[in-house]
């Protein structure tokens, strides 16, 4: 009996410390009635993403490691599903569409620079490009996921850390 | 007469105030031909580009970070597999299906299997993947109002 109930603990100890092992943790989420179409991490916690309102217009969102926003775009019209070009903790680079395709840098002081090539303009990806999955889900301690909660018409965009 | 001349000094003050506030930094450009289709920067502040003339013939092109030529080739359903500024990796359909390993000097080695048809990634050449970044800056698509064609440029962030 004595030997069952040892068994026993073990079991349920080994189960519980794989539970704790494997669990991923949910450490923020932003939640917005728009649809969240493209998501890009800076590679240490935080990303941007870029979502569409319910007018149609395309909102860029950047996010630090705690899930608060560093900057936050104004709606864009003309969307396409790769608007963010790249995004680290210190900068953010995506396109406008305002008043033509114009591509902006942001800065960690949220300062907003046209990137200027005379001549022509620029579009940061190739067209074809655009209509890949031009997102980054993971970094090295975690991943995000977009979220959809069809009962209140919104999603989410929500940072889990692997453990 | 002094209308235009007013114009002609209006538009270089705005380019100027435009290239003043303007963080990022042009580095160098390469012709993208009539569009560019995949870019992957090879992480170095170099990149490799998928391009197609007006008559549909495809090439890839391999530039360091001068935007000096490293390798380029014709090539037809291509799709970038990976690069880095030692080695480049791309599929290629243009005499059988093979994968193409490119070495620092342009030295080619081809891998291809008598039954099998090697794609690299599956729809790679349809829906392409790009990177477009660096530590050091990013490479954007431009399209040249003036000859109708794209050109890759490089900038850095400062």
């Amino acid at each position: 009996m004595k030997k069952l109930y040892k068994k026993t603990l073990v079991a349920a100890l080994i189960s519980l410390s794989v539970l704790f092992v494997f669990a991923a943790t949910e450490k923020w989420r932003y939640t917005a009635p728009m649809i969240f179409v493209q998501v890009v991490a800076d590679g240490n916690g935080g990303c941007s993403a870029a979502g569409l309102d319910t007018n149609g217009l395309a909102n860029i969102f950047w996010f630090d490691n705690k899930g608060d926003i560093k900057y936050s775009s104004a709606p864009n019209p003309g969307f396409i599903s790769g608007i963010i070009q790249s995004c680290s903790k210190k900068q953010l680079v995506y396109m406008s569409m305002i008043p033509m395709p114009l591509l902006v840098q942001v800065n960690q002081k949220r300062d907003e620079k046209p990137v200027v090539s005379l001549g022509g303009f620029l579009y940061g990806r190739p067209l074809p490009a655009m209509i890949a999955n031009t997102s980054v889900f993971t970094d090295n301690k975690g991943f995000f996921v977009i979220n959809v909660n069809t009962n209140a018409k919104t999603t989410a965009v929500v940072r889990y850390t692997y453990k | 007469m002094k209308n235009f001349t007013f114009i002609v000094w209006l538009c270089i003050a705005v380019t100027a105030s435009c290239i003043k506030i303007s963080a990022a930094t042009e580095e160098w450009s390469v012709d993208g031909q009539q569009m560019i289709y995949q870019v992957a920067a090879d992480g170095k502040g170099g990149c490799v580009l998928i391009r197609s003339e007006t008559n549909s013939v495809f090439s890839i092109l391999w530039v360091d970070k001068k935007g000096a030529e490293i390798y380029e080739a014709v090539v037809s359903n291509a799709s970038i597999i990976s690069c880095s500024n030692k080695q480049l990796v791309y599929s290629d359909n243009l005499n059988d299906s093979e994968i193409v390993q490119v070495d620092s000097k342009g030295g080619t080695t081809k891998i291809s299997k008598p039954d099998e048809e090697a794609y690299g990634s599956y729809l790679g050449n349809m829906m392409p993947s790009t990177v477009m970044s660096d530590k050091k800056g990013f490479f954007a698509v431009k399209m040249d109002v003036l000859i109708s064609r794209q050109q890759l440029v490089r900038f850095s962030n400062k």
